[in-house]
């Protein structure tokens, strides 16, 4: 599967696709967006990838990444109530221009999970069937 | 001091650990434990006999009302005597008896809780503290009946004994909740009979009371758990299914007398079935070959006829009954003790084979001269003295058939003497004092309660009745009695030349109870084979089905339905997603099948869109992709791409099929038939500067609805860690 | 107050702890202090539910009924500390079946579904309630399979399937009672329900009900149950077992209370609860394995809790909420033994096993205690649960609901007599190691019975005080909606 055309294809689309991504998690809460499809547009990214160059070799514990994601999101929910407020409520607050929303935060672990969680799948099931 | 009341059913019960706990010593823990009682008896019976009832309790379920309490009246006393009485006697007994025996510990421990909860039951004042030492003397009746567990027998025995008392426990609890319900109480000394009798659901307690009784005393028909009980070591079957134990049904009739008694109901259903299992146990005692069987069905006899007195509903009758019962457990648990030694001593219990013990055994043959005299209620008897006033108590039209009993019961002392007169092959080796010499305070009771007018007269008087019960010796009751031992001993002899007596031993109705069990479980296999088949979609088809038709229902009545209107965008889409359905159906090989799934989630990205919901859409597409990138992988890599052949069934599933996306569509219609309230999204959209963002659908996401997104991605993590771990499985 | 929220985050901090530490013994550790820690959690939540009624927190401090609210009555508090505490014991248990390669996913397991059992008992949104039981049923398959065979994760597969048929239909429920009354929070409904449309709340009701019935697995909805509790590890199926559809029972509770509340007895509740328990008793008493026996049995006792319910009064709810917590408390120490004798003789059938009481004494005694428990003989816990569901049938007057519910009991001694005639007694066998570990387990929860045998008046204060809760849902709205 592995032509020269994908591998071309992908050496501009993967970057472009990771970074869509990321722009899709940070302007989630004005535009369409946010954590979730973040995390899939990355997560086909890089398994586009995979299909292009590859998978790389190694043992990779995905399950800590799903761990990892699921601590920020219980962590930004934590932060209010270390002040006393009900969990998971969230603050915004502006420095200059630039918008500060911990909502981000959880977002952010919104994002990893999902990146991990699918590539962990995908990764297993091509494994498992190879 | 009144507390010291409440510890008297604790003391043998909290002793059972240490007892098992002991390995040598535990027939002495036991015999303390049974002794303390019985001092602490003998200390709190004075008052009462002046009248006088101690009482103590705990609370235990206030809001139910249920408290643990005791009450040491004449009639619990009496029988708490006779409990730790006879159980000192059968731990000294059992210590000789299981002397090789090396679960000792296990046996006496379970002695123990029996002898706790007996006392319970006697003592309680509570329904509900009766109730629950009703049960742990039946539980400690199964565990004692199936202490040889090596033996089918022994465990089928212990299982048919407790099935049938606990049977007869529930109806019991039904009856007793009734009872405490249309009394306003559950204590049993602050009952009004009036209020009790007048209900209209007086007959409904009576009979569930009853069955408890019935089942527990081994009244007809339900009498044969009691000989099959007697697998248990002798021990047992002289404490538990002869002196105690089983009396516990004709204590509950005594018990209640004052509450359910007296009434013509009470009478036509008691006497009955108390003379009936009175004479059938007298008769089937008389033909049984085995010695213990030999005294179990006199026992089934004795119980009934105490019954019997019971259901006579006076006190007269009341009175009967106690001193019967007492008299009773002296000369039946001396004749078991007997039996047991004389096994013990030869190893077998068949009567035909044993012959001639006396001279090997002569003290034991005196013990058991002198309970089969009380036993055949010959003049200067204790049996005598309560057979005597049985006979009043019952009154004149039943005289006739007691006297038959008389005649069975002494055909049946008779066949039991046999054993030691004459010469036989089998031979003791020599008697144990410890065999004989707890058998000995009974036997003298035996003689005592009849010729010493005091002991019978002081019982009654305790009770607090004042009828003379003391017999005038005449002609006219010394011949009757004369009659019956020569007729016992013709009708012994006479038995002895039936040939086909042995069939008797079958009567027992423990093969009926066997062929139920039998059926009930053919009965819960098949019912199980058809309901549960096994097959995935079968229980898919109930499921969704139950949800068609019960969500379907209402529609019928309450649902609005669509005009037919112009055909726009959104319609469009919903049909392509139909055609993929169809496809996804119709595909006969997997692949096509995934393809045309990912044409459905396509065309519900298209629907979003038309819809302007472009983060939904966004997402609808994305997961599609995964998914569909995740279905080929596992497809195309994992599986054979085979189809399965088409299922007979199709139909079916067609159809149930077609109904619950009917019923979906029908029900997804009423809920947009209305104005959609815009209560939720007004708010999100006022709060979402304070959320700090404009796009409503990510607001709610991560902030309005935090907590969902939380759950949801635990489930996508959760998910990801199943896969992992099937591929990290041991193979 | 974030109390209410307290035994959600405990066990899935503890869960993302036990996935990211390495070394096993400090996972260990870290899991069975996150167990303890839960148990403790949920029973400040208990005191706090009954010291000062409802729990309120509104996550993410919107108000209700716009944001989720966790709303801790004492039913839910009380289901939190019985599921807590039963997590915790069979934590124990496992920690005696060592799986070396699948350690970190089976702590991780444990209590992810204790949080997702905790939420769904805390909620006071239905939305919500569904995403906790989509976290426990992923959750559930997951420790299912964990370490299952090819063949027993093909089996597992029904389970799954009819799960999320089931998880599809409450979907439905909830998004046609959104449609109705145009929220989703508990109180809301409860409030505005009366005033909506018939023809989409009668059948969102419905839905609902079968939702939580197959999840609770009533007559017709349990088929899946039986033969999925055969397939996992003896400490899975332990927690299971206990657990399980008891959520499923609580969501039943909290639908023909709270949002929906029964005035009287309910015919065709009744009927189901009768089926229920009549089936469940006649499938243990078919099969020949001490698992299979005490799996049938499962749907049989989950009759007596809808018995309860369907009564249809405050007393008999408490009588269903006592005999709930009863139930899990033996059920899972059964289920315990039963794992126990599977990992040291290498099978639960009844043609294999015999003399265990001889070879293991003390696991015959607490096997004896539960098993009795479990038939409603005195004085243990079961016979009060049974003597309260009894007693509440009768002053209802469902005399055929309370001879069918004595019957059963009668059949369900039956058939724990068949297991310990079968398995206890008889020639001792090989005697075969059981670790302490498991003997602790098991007397976790059989001491459970017998304390709330011989003195259970408090358990039954705090059930009726929870049943007299539910009894008024308009206290519930009040707490909930507060002054909005």
């Amino acid at each position: 599967m592995r032509t020269v055309v994908l591998k071309t294809v992908a050496k501009v689309v993967v970057p472009a696709g990771i970074l869509h991504g990321l722009r899709l998690l940070v302007v989630g809460h004005d535009a369409p967006g946010g954590g979730f499809a973040a995390g899939l547009v990355t997560a086909l990214a890089v398994v586009l990838g995979w299909l292009a160059f590859g998978t790389p070799a190694g043992h990779r514990r995905w399950e800590f990444g799903v761990s990892l994601g699921l601590a920020i999101g219980v962590a930004s929910g934590l932060g209010a109530v270390l002040l006393g407020r009900p969990f998971l409520t969230h603050a915004v607050s502006f420095v200059g221009p630039v918008k500060l929303v911990t909502s981000l935060f959880f977002d952010v672990g919104v994002f990893v999970v999902v990146v991990s969680a699918t590539l962990a799948a995908v990764r297993t099931l091509w494994e498992a069937g190879s | 001091m009144d507390f010291l009341l409440l510890g008297v059913p604790l003391v043998p019960a909290l002793a059972a650990p240490c007892a098992a706990a002991c390995r040598r010593a535990a027939w002495l823990v036991a015999l303390g434990g049974c002794g303390l009682v019985l001092v602490t008896l003998l200390l709190a019976a004075p008052p009462t006999v002046a009248g006088l009832s101690a009482s103590a309790e705990v609370p235990w379920f206030p809001s139910l009302g249920v408290s643990y309490r005791l009450r040491a009246d004449p009639l619990g006393t009496l029988f708490g005597l006779l409990v730790a009485g006879v159980g000192v006697l059968i731990v000294l007994y059992a210590r000789s008896y299981l002397e090789h025996e090396p679960r000792q510990p296990a046996f006496f421990a379970y002695l123990l809780l029996f002898t706790g909860a007996m006392l319970g039951l006697v003592l309680a004042d509570d329904l509900s503290t009766l109730y629950v030492f009703w049960e742990a003397t039946s539980l400690a009746s199964f565990f004692l009946i199936g202490f040889h567990d090596d033996r089918w027998d022994a465990r089928q025995a212990a299982v048919r004994a407790l099935v049938v008392t606990v049977v007869g426990g529930l109806a019991m609890l039904a009856g007793f909740v009734l009872l405490g319900l249309e009394a306003g109480t559950f204590r049993l000394s602050e009952m009004d009979p009036h209020r009790v009798q007048a209900s209209p659901r007086y007959p409904w307690v009576l009979a569930l009371v009853l069955a408890g009784a019935f089942t527990k005393s081994a009244q007809l028909p339900v009498h044969f758990w009691l000989p099959g009980a007697m697998v248990a070591p002798t021990p047992v079957s002289a404490y538990l299914h002869s002196a105690t134990m089983v009396k516990a049904g004709v204590f509950l009739l005594v018990r209640l007398l004052p509450v359910l008694g007296g009434t013509e109901l009470w009478r036509g259903w008691v006497l009955p079935v108390g003379m009936a299992t009175f004479l059938f146990g007298a008769v089937v005692a008389v033909l049984q070959d085995d010695l213990k069987a030999l005294l179990a069905y006199g026992t089934v006899s004795a119980l009934g006829l105490a019954t019997a007195l019971a259901g006579t509903g006076t006190e007269l009758g009341r009175d009967a009954a106690v001193l019967y019962l007492l008299n009773h457990a002296a000369y039946k648990g001396t004749l078991f003790l007997v039996a047991g030694a004389v096994e013990h001593e030869t190893g077998t219990r068949n009567i035909p084979q044993l012959r001639g013990l006396a001279r090997a055994m002569p003290v034991t043959t005196a013990l058991a001269g002198a309970s089969v005299f009380s036993l055949v209620a010959l003049p200067g008897s204790g049996g005598f003295v309560a057979k005597d006033l049985a006979a009043k108590a019952l009154g004149h039209g039943l005289e006739g058939w007691l006297w038959a009993g008389a005649v069975a019961n002494a055909a049946f002392g008779t066949r039991f003497l046999q054993v030691f007169l004459g010469r036989g092959d089998v031979t003791a080796r020599h008697e144990p004092a410890g065999l004989w010499a707890p058998a000995l305070p009974l036997a003298v009771l035996c003689v005592l309660f009849g010729a010493w007018p005091p002991l019978p007269e002081a019982v009654v008087g305790w009770l607090g009745a004042d009828h003379n019960v003391w017999p005038k010796f005449g002609l006219g009751k010394v011949a009757p009695a004369a009659a019956a031992v020569v007729g016992g001993v013709g009708a012994a002899w006479l038995v002895e030349q039936v040939p086909g007596r042995r069939r008797v031993r079958g009567w027992g109705g423990d093969h009926a109870f066997d062929a139920l069990q039998r059926t009930l479980l053919r009965f819960a296999a098949l019912l199980t084979h058809f309901t549960l088949t096994g097959r995935l979609r079968d229980y898919l088809v109930v499921v969704l089905g139950v949800a068609a038709v019960g969500a379907g229902l209402p529609l019928l009545s309450h649902g609005r339905w669509p005009e037919v209107g112009p055909i726009s965008l959104e319609a469009a889409f919903v049909g392509m997603a139909a055609c993929g359905v169809a496809a996804t159906v119709l595909s006969r090989s997997l692949v096509s099948a995934v393809v045309a799934l990912g044409a459905v989630g396509y065309s519900v990205v298209f629907l979003f869109m038309a819809l302007r919901a472009p983060d939904v859409a966004l997402t609808q597409m994305l997961v599609e992709t995964v998914t569909l990138v995740l279905f080929l992988a596992v497809v195309t890599r994992l599986l054979t791409p085979d189809v399965p052949d088409r299922h007979p069934l199709a139909a079916v599933d067609l159809l149930a099929a077609v109904a619950v996306g009917a019923v979906a569509a029908a029900l997804a219609f009423q809920a947009t038939v209305g104005p959609p309230s815009q209560r939720l999204a007004e708010f999100f959209a006022e709060h979402a500067r304070q959320a700090g963002g404009s796009n409503l659908v990510n607001l709610v996401l991560v902030d309005f609805r935090g907590l969902d997104t939380l759950g949801e991605i635990t489930v996508l993590g959760v998910a990801a860690l199943g896969v992992l771990a099937l591929a990290r499985r041991p193979r | 107050m974030n109390a209410a929220v307290a035994p959600v985050v405990v066990p899935l901090l503890t869960a993302l702890l036990c996935v990211g530490l390495q070394a096993r013994r400090t996972r260990w550790t870290v899991s069975l202090a996150g167990g303890g820690l839960s148990v403790l959690a949920s029973l400040w939540l208990v005191a706090l539910a009954h010291g000062h009624g409802v729990v309120v927190l509104r996550v993410g401090s919107w108000p209700a009924p716009y944001g989720i609210v966790f709303a801790a009555d004492l039913l839910g508090a009380l289901m939190s500390a019985i599921g807590s505490w039963v997590a915790l014991w069979t934590l124990v248990a496992l920690a005696a079946q060592p799986h070396p390669r699948l350690d970190a996913f089976f702590h991780a397991g444990w209590h992810l579904m204790l949080a997702g059992m905790n939420g769904a008992f805390l909620t006071g949104d239905l939305f919500n309630l569904y995403v906790f039981f989509e976290v426990l049923l992923v959750t559930s398959y997951f420790l299912v399979t964990l370490g299952a065979t090819r063949r027993q994760a093909r089996e597992a597969f029904t389970y799954v399937a009819v799960n999320i048929v089931a998880s599809t239909i409450l979907l439905m429920g909830v998004a046609l009672l959104y449609a109705a009354v145009g929220s989703v929070n508990m109180a809301d409904l409860a409030a505005r329900i009366p005033q909506a449309s018939p023809g989409l709340v009668r059948p969102a009701v419905f839905l609902l009900a079968v939702a939580f019935g197959v999840k609770a697995a009533v007559f017709p909805l349990y088929a899946w149950l039986p033969h999925t509790y055969a397939i996992p590890a003896g400490p899975v199926a332990a927690y299971f077992g206990g657990m399980l559809t008891k959520v499923g029972v609580y969501a039943l509770y909290r639908l023909f209370t709270t949002l929906q509340p029964l005035h009287g007895p309910e015919p065709w509740l009744l009927a189901v609860a009768g089926l229920t328990m009549v089936l469940g008793v006649l499938g243990a008493l078919a099969q020949e394995d001490m698992r299979r026996i005490l799996s049938f049995h499962i749907v049989s006792q989950i009759g007596y809790m809808v018995f309860g319910l369907g009564l249809g009064t405050p007393q008999a709810w408490a009588a269903g909420i006592f005999y709930t917590l009863h139930n899990i408390a033996a059920k899972t120490a059964l289920l315990l033994v039963s794992s126990a004798v599977e990992a040291s003789y290498g099978t639960t059938s009844l043609r294999s096993l015999a003399g265990l009481a001889h070879a293991h004494p003390w696991l015959g005694v607490w096997f004896v205690v539960a098993a009795l428990s479990l038939a409603g003989i005195p004085p243990l816990s079961g016979f009060w649960a049974k003597l309260l569901v009894v007693q509440a049938g009768l002053e209802a007057g469902e005399f055929a609901g309370v001879a069918v519910a004595l019957a059963v009991s009668l059949v369900t001694l039956l058939s724990m007599l068949k297991i310990f005639t079968g398995a206890f007694w008889g020639p001792p066998p090989e005697r075969s190691h059981i670790s302490p570990l498991e003997h602790a387990s098991v007397v976790g929860l059989a001491a459970l019975t017998v304390a709330w045998g011989v003195g259970g008046g408090t358990l039954l204060e705090l059930a009726t005080a929870a049943a007299r809760a539910l009894g008024d849902p308009a206290g519930y709205v009040r707490a909930v909606l507060g002054g909005h």
